[in-house]
């Protein structure tokens, strides 16, 4: 476990037209380690995910980023072209809507080559061992790779996402409700896929998601939100088996328990 | 002289349910006790005297209001009560290990890998993890048809020798174990004492729970009375 951060949020407030979908919020993410981030809906926490990312604008604080050289960026005054480069080549994101992280008319393979053709791989066979490769990995049937992408399920769909994000073996991953949608079969290889990378490919992950039973598996640490603050952060464990925050009791106590 | 590997300072644990009017329920109550490279030391009294709880406290899985948990991690003494999340993690990691009554794994994973992963989390390679996997779960009778398989559909007694596995396999110097033998038949329960008795022996310091009397009788130097050791305001 590296002592730095790769990422940290320093005191992050962002307000739209007037109301706050964050407030104050200070966080640190490390490679090898996820952080999981619960609460309910509209608490922030995909404002707060979307700002980690850079795709929001703070009205006040910082996001700082540590590359792979160590050097640190201050992300929300990166030029446009630095912060695609980051995005890019070191990151990704899931997001809660396949059609938000895909193109829904070119082919599964294409759109999961696309970031590493991007990144500038242009031969036609590593795309297409790449695609494959990663389409495997999220038990997807390889030879599918030339369907376009809408005549797949919603779930399949969310796998070819994941994919997408993975082809680049990025350092830090941003997930927004990424198994929302799936089977439960799915979702628990989903998991285990997750979980592998951050133990063993040291990768980041911050992640998103209302439900309790997949941070307990899948976090080391937890923060728990509530109109767009911070109530509560610690090890996953503690946070919900011994909560503090009235907010993170009423939470843990309406959890569906098998 | 044997070496304290942890010492728990004027402990205090209340509960406070915000939900229930902020109703505060206090369950343990200046604890104060140490443990020693090599040996045992038993909990002892009746339900509801905070044995689970007090063990819950050191492995930072709950809160401790007041008191120092003080813990010999890599070398220098941390205090648990304090320390910050990713200190906890690292602790959890090298230093203190906690073999609970119930086995929470992510799903489909097989058992070889449960067993593995503390090693693995450790940064020990895949197959020598995996062969240090295999003699744990030989030691501790686990059938071999069972090792590549998930452990959701096994019996009580061979989820509690999965979770045995799972808790000596990395040497912790510190071990936290509540009811290792609760739910074994005799020759099982024969295998965890001394797989649990051989980890004693190389040194390392047990804080546990045992009410069967075997485990007691097999294990332990010295017992510590909740309820004698508390003021009485607390007990039960």
């Amino acid at each position: 476990m590296d002592d730095r951060p790769l990422m940290s949020a320093d005191s992050v407030t962002c307000r739209f037209r007037g109301t706050t979908a964050c407030r104050d919020v200070s966080l640190d993410v490390y490679a090898g380690e996820v952080l999981g981030i619960v609460g309910e809906s509209g608490a922030g926490k995909s404002t707060l995910l979307h700002c980690l990312a850079g795709a929001v604008q703070p009205s006040e604080g910082t996001v700082t980023y540590a590359d792979a050289k160590g050097h640190d960026h201050a992300i929300h005054g990166l030029s446009e072209s630095a912060l695609r480069q980051l995005s890019r080549g070191d990151w990704g994101f899931v997001h809660q809507s396949p059609y938000d992280g895909l193109r829904p008319h070119i082919s599964a393979g294409g759109n999961v080559a696309e970031p590493l053709l991007r990144c500038g791989e242009t031969r036609y066979a590593s795309l297409r061992a790449a695609a494959r490769h990663w389409l495997a990995e999220v038990e997807l049937d390889p030879e599918r790779l030339d369907d376009p992408v809408r005549t797949f399920s919603g779930g399949m769909q969310q796998r070819v996402q994941l994919a997408r994000n993975l082809v680049t073996q990025p350092r830090l991953l941003f997930l927004d409700e990424p198994t929302g949608g799936l089977d439960v079969s799915v979702q628990a290889r989903l998991l285990d896929l997750i979980r592998q990378l951050a133990s063993e490919l040291e990768v980041a992950v911050v992640l998103v998601t209302h439900d309790l039973a997949v941070v307990r598996l899948l976090a080391h640490r937890l923060a728990v939100m509530r109109q767009g603050e911070v109530v509560e952060q610690g090890v996953t464990d503690q946070v919900l088996d011994d909560p503090q925050a009235p907010y993170s009791q009423l939470l843990v106590a309406s959890e569906l328990r098998s | 002289m044997a070496l304290p590997m942890m010492a728990v300072e004027g402990l205090h644990k209340n509960f406070t349910l915000h939900r229930r009017e902020r109703l505060n329920l206090s369950v343990l109550t200046d604890v104060s006790l140490s443990v020693y490279a090599g040996e045992c030391l038993a909990l002892s009294g009746p339900s509801g005297t905070g044995k689970s709880t007090l063990l819950r406290c050191l492995y930072s899985n709950y809160i401790a209001q007041q008191g120092r948990i003080l813990l010999r991690h890599s070398g220098e003494w941390v205090d648990m009560a304090q320390a910050k999340p990713r200190k906890i993690l690292a602790v959890r990691r090298y230093t203190l290990g906690y073999i609970s009554q119930f086995l929470r794994v992510a799903p489909r994973v097989s058992t070889l890998d449960l067993v593995a992963e503390p090693l693995r989390a450790q940064g020990v390679a895949p197959n020598v993890a995996r062969s240090r996997a295999e003699r744990m779960l030989q030691r501790l009778r686990l059938p071999e048809p069972l090792w590549s398989l998930p452990p959701d559909t096994f019996s009580g007694g061979e989820q509690q020798r999965v979770n045995i596995a799972r808790g000596l396999i990395a040497g912790f110097p510190v071990l936290l174990v509540d009811e290792p033998t609760a739910s074994l038949d005799a020759d099982n329960r024969a295998a965890v004492l001394d797989c649990v008795s051989e980890a004693k022996r190389a040194g390392t310091a047990i804080l546990g729970i045992f009410h069967d009397d075997d485990a007691r009788q097999a294990l332990c130097d010295r017992t510590y009375d909740m309820v004698a050791a508390q003021p009485a305001s607390c007990a039960g």
